[in-house]
This record gives C-alpha cells, sequence and structure tokens, in this order.
C-alpha cells in the first residue's frame, strides 16, 4: 500500500498504564493518528524509573511512540467538555477506567455513542465489567496474583516470585488491538461502530486456557502441566559457564550416546531413567534427577554441550540473558529493533514490529511526546483561540509546555 | 459464527499450539475455521494430560473448529483442500520451513489462485537467521528470548514459567493482531497478503517494557523476585496471614497508602514523595511498609485498600480462582460439553455489543470431514477413505508420555 494504512483512523486513549498505551502505539505503527488524553500530572507512567531518558522513563517512552499528547482534565465539567468536542472526530477511543468511573465521569458508550454512531469504544478494565472485583483496581503484580502466573515461578508455597515480562499490561494489549481493529473491520460492513470490553484478568486466564483443562480430570494425573505449581523453581542444567535446557525426543540412540560422551553412560541402565525422555526439558522428573547429568556437564562449557547435544538429534539452548540475546544474529535477523530519535537528539533503540508484512509496513514516525505538546494544536483544530487556551491553561484545565 | 468475523472462512493447517490458537481465536471472532489434519494426527495429540484420552492441549486448541482430517501427499485429498483455499480468506501453516513448497502449499502458489487470500505464517525463530532451523518449543524460547533471564529471586540465575504455552499463545495472539491487519487492508485494497511471526519476535515484543528500560540504562534488568526495579511499591507484602500484591502507580494512591498503613509522615517526607524518589530509597523504606502489613491479616488489608482504591489482591490458585464470583459473573472460564464430558475454557478475551461472539466446544479430529468434502461439491461416497478418525490418536496418547 502507499500510503499507511490507518492514515483515516483517529485514536483518543484515556488509558495510563501498559495495556491502553500498547495497543493505541501499534494503531500508530500503523499510521492512525493517536491523541493521548493525560490528566495535568502526566500518565503514572512517566514518573516509573529510573531509568529515565531525557526526563521521561523509558517505559513510557518504549509504550508511546508515534502519539500526540493532549493534557486534560476530563474529571471538571470544562474538560468534559472539550473531549466531547473532540468525540465526533475520532474513530476510536480506548479507556482505561473502573466502570463506576465511567459512569461518574459521563464516559459510558451510552454517553458517547450519542455523540458518535460510528464510535469504536474500547474499555479496558482489571477484572471484568461485572463482579465484587469490577472496581478494584489492578497492576501488573496484583494481575498476575490474582489470575494465578506466580504459580509457575519460584518455591510453592515460598514467597512469591513474578514473571519479570509485564504479562497483564502487553497480553491484554494484544487482545485490545484485535478487538479494535476486529470493530474496525465490523464496521467496514456495518457502517455503525460498538462497544467493546476488554479485561486484564480475562486476557490472562485467555492465554493459559490448557492450563484450565489440564486439572479437569483426576483420573489422567499426569505431565508437566499438572506439576507446573508443585514443582521448585525451573532454572537448566549448569554448567561450566551458564545454563542451558535440552532434550532428545522420543527416540533413545541420541540420548545413549550423549551419555556415553560426556561420561555419564551408568544413567543408561539407571532405574531412575527408564522413562528417560522426562528427565530433560521441563517436569518433576527433570528436576529431582537434575544433579545427575550436571555431575557430567560441570567441566564443559555450555556451547560444547549444545554443539554435541543437536549433533547427536537433540535440542539444547543456552540460558540467555538481554546483551547476549539482543546481540544476537539471530535477532538481528528479526528486524525487530527500531531506533528511535527522542528530542533532544538521543537514539532510544527499542521493539518495533513482531510481525513481516508483504504489503504494508508499519513505521515509527515520532517519539513519545513530551506531555501536553499537542494540546494548543488539538484544542486549535477545535476552534479555539490562542487566548482561550490560555484561560484553560491558568484554570489548569488544560495543560501545555 | 456470530461475532465480527462472521462470513469469513478460515483453512488452517496449522499443528501443536501457537497456530492452533491463531485459528481457534478467529474461531471465537466469529469465522468459520476448517482444521485439516493429516491422518496421523495433529503432533499436538501426544502431549499430557489427557481428557478421557483426547490430549487436553489438543481440546483446548479446538474451540470453535471444524476438524477435517486429509492427507495432504494424496492427489485427490489435496485437491479437496485446494478446493477449500480457493473459497476461504485465510490460510494458516506453520510447517518447518520448506515444507509448504513440498505439499503444494506456498504463499505463491496459493495466492496466483486466490489473490484475496491472507496467508499467516506462524515460526519458531523466524524465517532466516541462524537459528531458523533449529526445534522451537515454548521452553527453548523462554531461555533463549531473554524470558528466564528477567524472573527470579535475587540469587537466582534466572527462572523459566513450569508451565509452558503462554509463549506459545501469545505467539498466536500476535498473528491474530497480524491477520485481523491485513482483513482491513483488504477491504481497502482488494489484495490478500502474506503476514508472518514468529515465537522469537512475538516474545521479544511481549518484553517491550523491560527491553526498552534494558537499553536505555545499558545494565540488565534485575532479578527482584516479586518486586521491580523501576517502581516501587509495587510487590508482595507478608500479612499476619498471607502474601498479598501492593502497588501505588500515583500520588494520590501513595498518600492513602500510606494513611492506611499509618505512616502519614512518610506521605510528606521527601524521600519517599515520588516514585524516582522511593526508587532510591527501596531498601529504607519497605522495611517500614513490611513491618505494618504483618500485624493484620490479608483480608483486613485488602479490605481497607479496596476501600481507598489501592491495587492490590491475592495469590490464587487455581482451586481458588476457578469458582472465584469475579471469574464466574464475568464468565472468565466457562465450561463446555464435550463428548468426553465437561471440560473448562477460557471465556471470550473480547466483548463486543453489537457484534458478539459465542464459544463452540473443541471439535473432534474429522468430525466434520464428510460435510466439508461434499461441500466441494464431491459425492460423499468418493470420500477418501483415509479420512475416518483413526484410533491411533487415543492410542498415542495413552501409550506414550513425551516431555512435550
Amino acid at each position: 500500500m502507499e500510503t499507511a494504512l490507518f492514515d483515516d483512523i483517529t485514536v483518543l486513549e484515556i488509558a495510563p498504564g501498559v495495556a491502553g498505551p500498547y495497543a493505541t502505539m501499534q494503531l500508530g505503527d500503523f499510521g492512525a493518528r493517536v491523541i493521548k488524553i493525560e490528566p495535568l500530572q502526566g500518565d503514572w507512567t512517566r514518573a516509573m524509573g529510573p531509568p529515565f531518558a531525557d526526563s521521561e522513563s523509558s517505559l513510557f517512552l518504549g509504550l508511546n511512540r508515534n502519539k500526540q499528547s493532549v493534557a486534560l482534565d476530563v474529571t471538571v465539567p470544562e474538560g468534559l467538555e472539550i473531549l466531547q468536542q473532540l468525540i465526533p472526530r475520532v474513530d476510536v477511543l480506548v479507556l482505561d477506567l473502573l466502570p463506576a468511573e465511567r459512569q461518574a465521569r459521563h464516559l459510558t458508550y451510552a454517553d458517547l455513542s450519542a455523540l458518535n454512531p460510528k464510535l469504536i469504544y474500547c474499555a479496558i478494565t482489571p477484572f471484568g465489567n461485572q463482579g465484587p472485583m469490577a472496581n478494584q483496581p489492578g497492576s501488573e503484580l496484583v494481575l498476575q496474583a490474582v489470575s494465578g502466573y506466580t504459580r509457575y515461578v519460584g518455591e510453592p508455597g515460598g514467597e512469591p516470585v513474578r514473571v519479570g515480562a509485564d504479562i497483564a499490561g502487553i497480553n491484554t494489549a494484544i487482545f485490545v488491538y484485535q478487538a479494535i481493529v476486529a470493530a474496525l473491520i465490523a464496521r467496514q460492513h456495518s457502517g455503525v461502530g460498538q462497544e467493546v470490553q476488554v479485561s486484564q484478568l480475562g486476557s490472562l486466564l485467555t492465554t493459559k486456557t490448557i492450563m484450565l483443562g489440564a486439572q479437569n480430570n483426576p483420573d489422567e494425573w499426569d505431565g508437566f502441566h499438572l506439576l507446573s505449581t508443585t514443582d521448585g523453581p525451573e532454572h537448566g542444567w549448569q554448567t561450566q559457564d551458564r545454563p542451558i535446557t535440552f532434550d532428545f525426543g522420543t527416540s533413545p540412540d541420541g540420548w545413549q550416546a550423549f551419555c556415553r560422551r560426556v561420561g555419564l553412560e551408568h544413567l543408561i541402565d539407571d532405574p531412575r531413567f527408564e522413562d528417560w525422555y522426562r528427565t530433560m526439558c521441563l517436569g518433576a522428573e527433570a528436576q529431582q534427577l537434575r544433579h545427575e547429568y550436571e555431575r557430567g556437564f560441570a567441566d564443559k562449557p555450555s556451547d560444547e554441550l549444545i554443539e554435541m547435544i543437536r549433533e547427536l538429534g537433540g535440542n539444547a539452548f543456552p540460558y540467555l540473558d538481554y546483551e547476549m540475546v539482543l546481540a544476537s544474529e539471530q535477532v538481528e535477523s528479526l528486524n525487530i529493533l527500531e531506533d528511535v530519535p527522542q528530542p533532544n537528539g538521543e537514539i532510544l533503540r527499542m521493539i518495533g514490529f513482531p510481525w513481516q508484512f508483504s504489503d504494508i509496513q508499519p513505521q515509527v514516525r515520532s517519539a513519545a511526546p513530551r506531555l501536553g505538546a499537542d494540546t494548543a494544536a488539538v484544542l486549535q483544530e477545535l476552534g479555539w483561540t490562542a487566548e482561550r487556551c490560555q484561560g484553560l491553561r491558568q484554570q489548569s484545565i488544560v495543560g501545555m509546555p | 459464527m456470530p461475532g465480527p468475523l462472521e462470513g469469513i472462512k478460515v483453512v488452517d493447517v496449522t499443528s501443536a499450539a501457537a497456530g492452533p490458537f491463531v485459528a481457534s481465536l478467529l474461531g471465537q471472532l466469529g469465522a468459520e475455521v476448517i482444521k485439516i489434519e493429516p491422518p496421523t494426527g495433529d503432533r499436538i495429540h501426544v502431549v499430557l494430560p489427557t481428557q478421557h484420552g483426547r490430549g487436553t492441549t489438543y481440546m483446548s486448541m479446538g474451540v470453535n473448529k471444524k476438524g477435517v482430517i486429509l492427507n495432504l501427499k494424496h492427489p485427490d485429498e489435496y485437491a479437496v483442500a485446494l478446493d477449500l483455499i480457493d473459497a476461504c480468506d485465510i490460510f494458516l501453516e506453520n510447517y518447518r520451513r520448506g515444507v509448504p513448497e513440498r505439499l503444494g502449499l506456498s504463499y505463491g502458489e496459493l495466492s496466483a489462485r486466490n489473490s484475496r487470500l491472507i496467508y499467516c505464517t506462524v515460526t519458531g525463530w523466524g524465517d532466516r537467521g541462524p537459528w531458523a532451523k533449529l526445534a522451537n518449543i515454548d521452553p527453548y524460547v523462554q531461555v533463549a528470548s531473554g524470558f528466564a533471564s528477567i524472573t527470579g529471586s535475587s540469587g537466582s540465575p534466572g527462572e523459566s514459567m513450569r508451565y509452558y504455552g503462554h509463549l506459545d499463545l501469545t505467539t498466536a495472539c500476535i498473528a491474530v493482531q497480524a491477520v485481523l491487519t491485513a482483513l482491513y487492508a483488504r477491504h481497502k485494497t482488494g489484495k490478500g497478503q502474506h503476514v508472518q511471526t514468529s515465537l522469537m519476535a512475538a516474545n521479544l515484543a511481549l518484553q517491550a517494557t523491560r527491553i526498552a528500560e534494558y537499553f536505555s540504562q545499558g545494565a540488565l534488568p534485575p532479578r527482584l523476585g516479586h518486586a521491580v526495579s523501576n517502581h516501587v511499591p509495587h510487590q508482595a507484602f507478608a500479612t499476619q496471614t498471607r502474601w498479598i500484591a501492593v502497588a501505588v502507580h500515583t500520588d494520590e494512591e501513595w498518600r492513602y497508602l500510606c494513611r492506611t498503613l499509618e505512616l502519614d509522615e512518610l506521605a510528606d517526607n521527601s524521600r519517599f514523595a515520588t516514585n524516582a524518589a522511593r526508587v532510591v530509597h527501596r531498601q529504607d523504606l519497605i522495611p517500614l511498609l513490611q513491618e505494618r502489613f504483618r500485624a493484620k491479616p490479608a483480608l483486613w488489608w485488602l479490605t481497607i485498600l479496596g476501600r481507598y482504591r489501592v491495587p492490590c489482591g491475592l495469590f490464587m490458585g487455581y482451586p481458588e480462582l476457578r469458582h472465584h464470583q469475579q471469574v464466574t459473573d464475568n464468565e472468565h472460564i466457562v465450561t463446555v460439553e464435550t463428548e468426553r464430558g465437561p471440560f473448562p475454557i477460557s471465556g471470550l478475551p473480547w466483548r463486543f455489543g453489537h457484534t458478539p461472539c459465542a464459544l463452540q466446544p473443541p471439535t473432534e479430529p474429522g468430525q466434520y470431514t464428510q460435510e466439508i468434502v461434499r461441500r466441494t461439491g464431491r459425492d460423499s461416497a468418493t470420500i477418501p477413505g483415509a479420512m475416518d478418525e483413526s484410533p491411533k490418536f487415543v492410542d498415542v496418547a495413552a501409550q506414550t508420555s513425551r516431555p512435550f
């Protein structure tokens, strides 16, 4: 396509944090105009550091490229009025407010669709629109805890451990993007918009659907999925330098040859290794018998072991940290890193686009905006004079640099 | 099927999880999904546990699909598949590289027959690069993408999630984004296109926030157990009874937390007034908060923090979660009836007001072979015999218990 895919789409984001901004950023990557409405003190993620780059947190900078920022207090009537003037001009509204807040601030779908029937109104909640926790706020860790993801890391019964990635934020964001584009597709045919809701708890349970089924049948209770909540921490097999993980499928030849090569031939007839294929990769047997392999691995570098395992028909990978993986040839070949020039001239490298398309190309067009950088321009589009903008600023209804 | 993709047809020849879940989500959005598997079965059939003989993962991935068995290496059955693909909107594959060409199912061949076709490829490590041909299951992507390196308590060498599937299913979700984007584009251009993602690319994207922080400061993210380096407090606290998760995002929430803990003096202390200051003085602050939390039970804290709208929650496991009113009221988990008894699956991740979606129980392998083959104009008598379901699917699962 000659022009950007969403170049005729305007998105309004009232969704601080990770989930909303990540989704709207991806719409912006495909050319949508994204107007980020922030409270006068800014999206809270701006302050989530150090690290900071150019006085904004790297977290914020990595989630808000390709956007405009309007600082606007939508909790006061004058601010709400400005928002209501914007609604007929936009295609998509992404709102991350608790259901009670949407009601109290006159920002329900009924309120806003009356102003624009083509509006796609995407409401993000922590726990869902109904139920006893519907109006409780969430957070990354709170959602990981409530959805049970913390059961798969750390010592069972011990101090909790979280998944290091922001899965509650980003997995939700991916569903938010799907919801919006699916609603845009429906609008291509129907001509009307609609409300669509995505919750963080629902999102995290969706990516866990295998686990929901796995625990259903006590008569056939076996396999790593079921043991994952009772096993200890899983950190691979220590070698001379760094841990690895490995397997040999179900064909015994490679495994036996490997045992001989690393001086572990006694394992071949060891009755504990009868189900030898279960003693590798993940699972309780692997954890219990780890030390037996590690005896043969202690004096060998990971590279050598991995090469040997692959040569013998097995699979193996080292535990890599960011320094190693992000500089690797494989990541280079994925073309997934983008260098984004910041307003002060610094370059911030970040994740770009996890897809390849044959006919369209997402693009970074601008760095994340300063708070309120576009307030004046957007108000002027609505017909507000510079003088009236200044008035609003003095009343602390809008903010601009 | 109802939903925003009503009327869209999908032909899915993927196996395992990362591909099949793309098809399931498209089916949940209202598309008709024809899942083609070979007479030898999808390779996921052998993954434990089973549900009365059928692999759980196969069933979980089979929601909102129509199972068809075709041997694509047989010319007559390949011809059936081509007819289905010619009439479809979206084709999904996650073969090893080179296989689509060998089977006559490459993007070049299929798009030449159907220029509106959206052809989606899911690979492990990407379609090029030194790892392109290496095995690519979820646990390997966890360790090789850095995902495991940012999880674990301090002193840990990094830690994998012991339940796997999260990276597979995240990859599927990211592939669905691409398919929907291409579908939107097709309405404008009239043309389909080839879209691709990989487990590696998808799971780097899942780490986008940590990776932005890493590139900004040039230092590896520290492993802090339940805490995170750039946000304080955002961690677990031990109470008189059990651990709770607590977070403060805004200045207002910080003041409310201090009030709840009867530590108002901290709210005004400049060493703790902003998140950046709290990050610097974490070691001084956390013990003060932790001491207070220990004095009362978890429920007491959840109730009072909830009153002030400070984010907090319990660390829950499946038994607590399954019938929790928050889950049941929102239908976050739904039990569907199957031939193998009731089976719990996740609820719909999106709730559309005007184009609501509906969940269908998982397909059995080949359950729809006759119906779908007849649709291509072939007499049912000419449907190849290889298509009837072989009991070996069940036997495979029962006899071998592979680690993955």
